[in-house]
């Protein structure tokens, strides 16, 4: 089908479409390819009828929330039809007393935050770009931030999902209520799927409201092991954290340099949270600034109200925002996953490999979920043979967090990076069964196809 | 392949002491938790081993005989009924915790680790493992993984999919393979998150790395005293909607607080029409205020009288109370049959009312006893199962009571499971294309259907209300 046809057949289905530009086009190219059309539908049912259409041509669909993941994965084998989902943007239904919500994939996480905050609740994800991405976005690419301590991830606060399939239907897993376990846990399926079984459409979440008091309490150690060190003392106390975060020196600089504190050289910063009822949040703080103390930490300093906001910021944000010197323009951007007491090491052998190779190193540990993110980067763009380098470094993080228990992914990097890595990391043998899963789901490989684990 | 070269093969596999093939025998395994459903499997396999686990599993695919996993045998929807001429995998032999990692917080267990004794293992170190079912006593983790399993006092922390990391599984046709692992993300899919709550029709769980949650400084226990069921429903309601998440919030009525004074004699008031259990824990500072706010909600919902356990003592009496009420139910009638269905929180008012309602209807004694603060209600149906009138009346009435709560935008299963016993109520909820999209996933793990057939999809799904579908439920009245 040429282009005119596939126009034509998008202008039939979606009352709101006009075919974009050339320019407009290579704005949504992804790891280079450029699409032939982009739709926004404004309903689940249009959404559908534009699989319908994919299916029937042979058409690659990309969804698209916030945009700010487009390069994760492996490049895609096809990239046709970039769906946006900014039009499917509506809360659907909200009982405040039942402390859920349902409301359509593609709203923006600040906006629904900001609707929830006026009902003394929200929803306790606290992903990077929180001020651009969508909730549909952040399930699909299972994105969290130092909350998912006290309040777990993406799957474990979903309760309910509507998504359109390959083949053009509409099917809702779990349901509107917190407990629930009839059929088979489908959420869990979607979740951190990258979008490749389906368009998740609309969603029903578990909220909280919001604490009284929030407060945090940050110590600087000379080395992370000593940071990790009082990490698991915190944990092992009486003390109960709503988030426990590491940084690494560039990023310690910045969280003092923001406070107009002091960082000495190669200080990592120990930063502990506690969210709640007022008496409760400052025995905490009063109780975690003397274990602070007594386990020899220096420049401990704590903060609640704008201060406590701007460090959270800053944390919640990582790897965007001002860690990344101005001018660094090449980045990759890792996460892995390892028991908490191999943040330290995963860490050192990282920041080691780096310092031989002149490379800037971020990292940011939610420590007790043991989830890491790197953040490497030069001015420079990196050259082929620094890519084989790179590529060599990577693969060695890979297997150390693999032997650990773990696992190691590459979310961003440049194109010519990603041929020559294992981008989601070796082959586990649960790989055939997702494989199968996909071609269940999305026999065309109509949805994403390509970026995903093992190329699915 | 006959039965007798399947027993020999069997055996040779596991050894002669691993397996049960004598009549008389296999009685025990005839159903479980749900009694009126029963079929003895061809023999019972008890393997204590993962390896054993798939050669047995490498035999059955080979043989095409089809299979079910199986726990202490607490399941309350008949999950792990044999499937016909089926060879029932039984787990409790694999019953070691293999590591107790406490740095990292989480333990590698075998899934014939009693749920308590897990929690039990770790108390020493300040830790406890969440989901609480109310057989923690007997069921095992496998039993909790394949269920999804609840509790009271997941109220606040989540079920056993939160707290679940990796699964070594036995796959339907013998391979093993691990899902996830011992970190808290996994690259590619969460198939690790689907094979928990599936039933037992996916795999069979032989290893599971879990969480393990500190135990809290303190605790709270009220027992708070309602005239009428109404005021304890609005009390939960309310409770929820100030943002406060106790950590358990249960609830019993009157009927219910007869048959367990009797039995544990804890002193209930046995006028009162509704007790809640509620239950606070965490950190000595704050924890007066938390409660200060709940008992402002009872108040101001006309609670009758607000009493706290005075000791550890007082406080596990009342708990065993509360988890062992369906047992306690046993002392009102020959049998009694208990239903699983959840509502939004703000709707237990009405349910309340639909259960009511429901009893009246049909004649029979209900009681309730149930997870107020998730929505999830247990109505009890006393019945005479000698009595086939009686029992079609509290088939009737349960299957109304699930419809309500489906009504009013909830489930028709909160933590018992589809089973076999809702397999037909499944269109309550979900469409063809819902059940199909689950279907596809079995067809993915298990082409051949071999892993616990026969449970959760619909017998006839194009065909609801008609001919088959009467027909089973017929037949399931006249075995009630």
């Amino acid at each position: 089908m040429s282009n005119e046809v596939l126009h034509k057949g998008l202008e039939e289905i979606l009352t709101n479409y006009t075919p974009a530009g050339e320019d407009a086009m290579a704005q949504y190219a992804i790891d280079s390819m450029v699409p032939k059309a982009v739709v926004s539908p404004d309903s689940i049912e249009a959404l559908a009828s534009v699989v319908r259409l994919a299916l029937e041509h042979d058409y690659g669909i990309i969804p698209r929330g916030g945009g700010t993941k487009m390069d994760m994965g492996l490049p895609p084998a096809r990239a046709d039809i970039i769906v946006l989902l900014d039009k499917m943007n509506q809360v659907l239904e909200h009982e405040p007393a039942d402390q859920t919500i349902t409301i359509q994939a593609g709203i923006r996480l600040s906006d629904l935050q900001i609707y929830l905050s006026s009902h003394g609740q929200y929803w306790p994800l606290d992903p990077p770009h929180g001020d651009l991405c969508t909730v549909g976005g952040v399930l699909v690419t299972n994105a969290s931030g130092p909350l998912r301590m006290s309040f777990g991830a993406a799957r474990d606060l979903v309760i309910g999902l509507r998504v359109v399939q390959a083949d053009g239907t509409i099917v809702k897993s779990g349901g509107k209520v917190v407990k629930n376990v009839a059929g088979y846990d489908l959420n869990k399926m979607y979740i951190g799927s990258l979008g490749t079984l389906g368009i998740l459409a609309e969603v029903t979440l578990k909220l909280q409201p919001l604490p009284e008091r929030s407060h945090l309490v940050i110590v600087h150690y000379p080395s992370i092991s000593a940071a990790v060190d009082t990490a698991f003392k915190l944990l092992a106390s009486d003390v109960m954290p709503s988030f426990i975060e590491i940084a690494n020196p560039i990023l310690t600089g910045l969280l003092a340099h923001q406070s107009d504190g002091d960082s000495g050289d190669g200080e990592v910063a120990l930063v502990a949270g506690f969210l709640g009822q007022e008496e409760t949040v400052k025995w905490q703080v009063t109780a975690c600034e003397n274990l602070f103390q007594e386990a020899g930490g220096i420049r401990i300093i704590q903060m609640e109200g704008d201060p406590y906001q701007m460090t959270l910021d800053l944390l919640q944000s990582f790897p965007t925002g001002q860690v990344v010197p101005q001018g660094m323009l090449f980045r990759i951007t890792c996460r892995a996953s390892v028991p908490p007491e191999m943040v330290g090491d995963l860490y050192q052998k990282a920041e080691d490999r780096c310092q031989k190779l002149s490379i800037g190193c971020g990292m940011l540990a939610h420590f007790s979920s043991g989830h890491m993110t790197f953040v490497f980067y030069q001015a420079a763009s990196f050259e082929t043979a620094h890519l084989d380098t790179l590529a060599a470094v990577i693969n060695d993080l890979q297997k150390a967090a693999v032997e650990s228990g773990g696992s190691f992914v590459v979310e961003h990097a440049p194109t010519g990076l990603k041929s020559r890595i294992e981008v989601w990391g070796a082959e586990r043998d649960d790989l055939p069964i997702m494989r199968l899963l996909k071609n269940k789901f999305d026999p065309k490989g109509i949805f994403n196809k390509g970026r995903f684990i093992g190329g699915i | 392949m006959k039965k007798t070269q399947l027993i020999s093969a069997l055996v040779d596999l596991v050894g002669r002491d691993g397996v049960v093939d004598a009549p008389d025998q296999l009685i025990v395994y005839e159903c479980d938790g749900l009694t009126l459903d029963r079929k003895a499997p061809h023999a019972v396999v008890l393997p204590t081993s993962t390896e054993q686990v798939s050669a047995v599993v490498k035999l059955l695919h080979q043989e095409n005989i089809p299979f079910v996993a199986r726990g202490a045998g607490t399941g309350l929807s008949g999950g792990s009924l044999s499937p016909e001429g089926g060879v029932m995998i039984t787990l409790t032999k694999m019953n070691h915790i293999h590591e107790i990692d406490i740095k990292n917080q989480r333990a590698l267990v075998e899934p014939g680790v009693v749920n308590l004794h897990l929690s039990k293992a770790v108390a020493e170190h300040g830790y406890y493992f969440v989901p609480d079912p109310s057989s923690q006593y007997a069921c095992t983790i496998g039993g909790n993984i394949a269920e999804n399993s609840g509790g009271p006092h997941t109220l606040k922390y989540g079920v056993t999919t939160n707290h679940t990391l990796g699964l070594e599984v036995v796959l339907p046709d013998g391979q093993i393979v691990w899902f996830g692992g011992k970190t808290d993300d996994s690259p590619g899919y969460d198939l690790r998150g689907i094979l928990i709550g599936s039933e037992g029709m996916l795999g069979i769980v032989t290893r599971a790395w879990v969480k393990l949650t500190r135990s809290p400084q303190t605790w709270k226990t009220f027992l708070v005293v309602f005239d009428r069921i109404e005021d304890a429903s609005n009390t939960v309601t309310g409770i929820i909607a100030r943002g406060i998440v106790p950590d358990a919030m249960e609830m019993m009525d009157k009927v219910v607080i007869g048959a367990v004074e009797e039995a544990y004699h804890f002193g209930f008031p046995l006028d009162a029409e509704a007790v809640l259990i509620i239950e606070i824990e965490g950190l000595e500072a704050g924890l007066d205020t938390q409660a200060e706010r709940i008992i402002d909600v009872c108040n101001k919902n006309h609670a009758r009288d607000i009493q706290s356990a005075k000791d550890d003592k007082e406080r596990a009496l009342l708990w065993m109370s509360r988890k062992r009420a369906f047992g306690a139910m046993g002392r009102l009638s020959p049998s009694y049959y208990v239903q699983d269905g959840v509502v939004p929180r703000t709707k237990l008012p009405d349910i309340m009312r639909a259960i009511e309602k429901a009893g009246k209807k049909h004649n029979l004694l209900i009681g309730n006893v149930f997870h107020a603060g998730d929505g999830n209600i247990h109505p009890c149906i006393a019945y005479d199962d000698r009595d086939p009138d009686h029992s079609a009346r509290t088939v009737a009435a349960g299957d109304e009571i699930l419809r309500a709560c489906v009504e009013l935008g909830g489930s028709i299963t909160g933590e018992h499971g589809i089973g076999y016993e809702k397999v037909d109520l499944m269109p309550l909820i979900f469409s063809k294309q819902d059940i199909a999209a689950m279907e596809s996933v079995k067809e993915v793990f298990d082409p051949s259907n071999l892993s616990n057939p026969g449970k959760m999809f619909p017998t006839d799904r194009s065909c609801i209300g008609c001919g088959t579908v009467e027909l089973k439920r017929t037949n399931r009245q006249a075995a009630l």
